[in-house]
This record gives structure tokens, sequence and C-alpha cells, in this order.
């Protein structure tokens, strides 16, 4: 890619994640019941990383290396999630009832 | 306006990252590709622990939503779109970079930097309001969180301040040419401290 089309690459990449940066905030004045809310805002900051991650870090040109080594911390974060819910469980029944 | 002055060492160090910038390991990356790569790994895990902690907890805690509501959400919404801003800057500064622009990478180099210290500006500005109302890390689990998270996720910016710093004092002096690759990899490193934001904000601020 030469550096015009990749600056103008960045330009439009950051018009988007200024809109959904914005956007996300907008979401929490909608009143939107509280999954709603969270899974969306979620949602923005998911697609917000991930353009970031694959354009401005260049992720999607890099070999698959690089995408092992990134997907071992994120299984070690699923893994850290699954440990934690024993322990969330015994302190708050309502936390089971929110799934069941 | 006046055409910036090509790198000297643009086209004799196409690669270079330094001394280890040469092609060191079996997959063709350079050793400091593979290096921050394996850094932002190591820093996934740190944040994640974080976030999964602060996530589980704050189900187990609604009256934490209370707490929220003491946050300056201007503040946050500004300090977002400082860091979007600083990150493109980094991003000129490394396509600059690439296309031998040696003033071009100077001037948005220092821009990522100012908008790095304004980014700082306005976090302190939010921890003294914070301290002002009584708010302070031992006020509660909410309050621990906030600002173990927000200080580690500053402490990067810090840090990533002194690498872009470095390297702006080397290409005011002329003499990025051997490290320009350098430029590219804090970029990387800056764009990584930009997705924790993007996570830590909606988080914080913005979780009903």
């Amino acid at each position: 890619m030469n550096s015009n089309t990749s600056v103008n690459n960045h330009s439009a990449i950051f018009s988007v994640l200024v809109l959904l940066a914005l956007s996300a905030v907008g979401i929490t004045f909608l009143h939107l019941p509280v999954v709603s809310n969270n899974l969306a805002v979620f949602a923005v900051a998911t697609v917000m990383a991930g353009l970031v991650f694959f354009q401005y870090m260049d992720l999607k040109s890099e070999g698959k290396l690089i995408y092992w080594i990134m997907i071992i911390p994120f299984v070690l974060f699923g893994i850290l999630l699954v440990l934690f819910i024993p322990d969330v469980c015994h302190y708050s029944i309502d936390f089971l009832k929110r799934f069941f | 306006m006046e055409k910036s002055a090509s790198l000297p060492l643009t086209q004799a160090y196409p690669t270079n990252e330094g001394p280890c910038g040469h092609n060191s390991s079996p997959a063709g990356l350079t050793a400091g590709r593979l290096g921050i790569w394996a850094l932002i790994a190591s820093e996934i895990v740190l944040f994640a622990g974080l976030f999964g902690s602060f996530i589980l907890m704050r189900m187990i805690n609604p009256q934490w939503a209370e707490e929220v509501s003491h946050l300056n959400l201007k503040a946050g919404t500004l300090n977002s779109l400082v860091l979007l801003i600083s990150n493109f800057f980094m991003m000129k500064a490394s396509s600059s970079v690439t296309a031998g622009k040696a003033n071009d990478v100077k001037k948005y180099l220092f821009l990522t930097m100012v908008m790095g210290v304004l980014f700082l500006c306005v976090k302190a500005f939010e921890y003294t309001a914070e301290f002002a109302h009584g708010e302070y890390p031992t006020s509660g689990g909410f309050w621990a969180f906030y600002f173990l998270m927000t200080g580690i996720h500053a402490t990067h910016i810090i840090g990533g301040l002194v690498a872009m710093g470095l390297l702006w004092v080397r290409a005011v002096k002329g003499t990025l040419g051997p490290m320009q690759g350098r430029v590219a990899l804090t970029g990387i490193y800056w764009s990584f401290v930009e997705v924790v934001w993007i996570f830590l904000f909606p988080m914080l601020y913005l979780l009903a």
C-alpha cells in the first residue's frame, strides 16, 4: 500500500472511530434496558477495537505467528472468567437468577 | 507549502528498527516487531484480568451504579476523542517515515505527544475533582478498581510519551534514520493503549 493510500485509509478509519465513540456515548442517553444498553456499548467498543487492531496496528498483514501470540492471552482470559464464576455465584444468588 | 525534507537514511535502512532490527526469526519477523506483539500479549493478560474482575464484581454489586454517576462523563468523552486524535497523529508519523518526510515525522510525533499530555491533564483534572468529593482508592470497591485501572492506563500513556519523546529528539537532531522503524513499533504500542481505553471508557462511564 503506498503512503497516500495509507494516509487516506487512516483518515477514513479515524472518522469512523470518532463516530463510533460518540455513538457509544449517545446510546447511554437512549435509556435502553440495562442488558441492551450494556451489550450495545460493548458491541461498539469491540468494533472500535477491531478497527484499531486490524487497520492501525496492521494486524491484517501480520503472519500466523503473531495471531497465535495474540490468541493465547484471550484463551487465558476465557479460563480466568470461568474460574471466577463459582466465586461470584457464591456471593450472589441473584447473579444466578439472571441466567436461569 | 514547503516540501518536507527526506529522511537521510530512509533508503539505506528500509526496515531498520535499531541494533536488533534485522530479520532474526524463522517467521521472517524483525525482533522489534515480534517483541512489541509479545509485549502487547502480556499487556492483554494484565488488562483482561482487571476488566474481567471488574465486570464480575460490577454484576454482583449493582449499587456501584450510584458511584458511576459521580464520574465526569464529559471529561471521559473528551479523553476518548483526545486519544483517538493522538493515535491518528501517530499513524501519520508512521506513514511519514515510510514516505521519507522527516519534517512530518517531527511534526506528527510532537502533536501525538501534545495530545497524550492533554489526556493526562484531563485525567488529572478528573482525579482532582474526585479527591475533592472525598473519593479515594480506599473509598470502596468501585473506586479501588477505578483508580487502579485508570492509573495503570495513565502509566502506559507516560511510557508511550517517553518512547515518543526519545524518537522525537532523534528526529529533531536528524539521527532518527537508523532507528526509524521504531516509530511504527511505538505506533503499534500507542494503538494498543488506545484499545485499552476503548474498553475502559464504556466499562467505567457507560455501563447501565
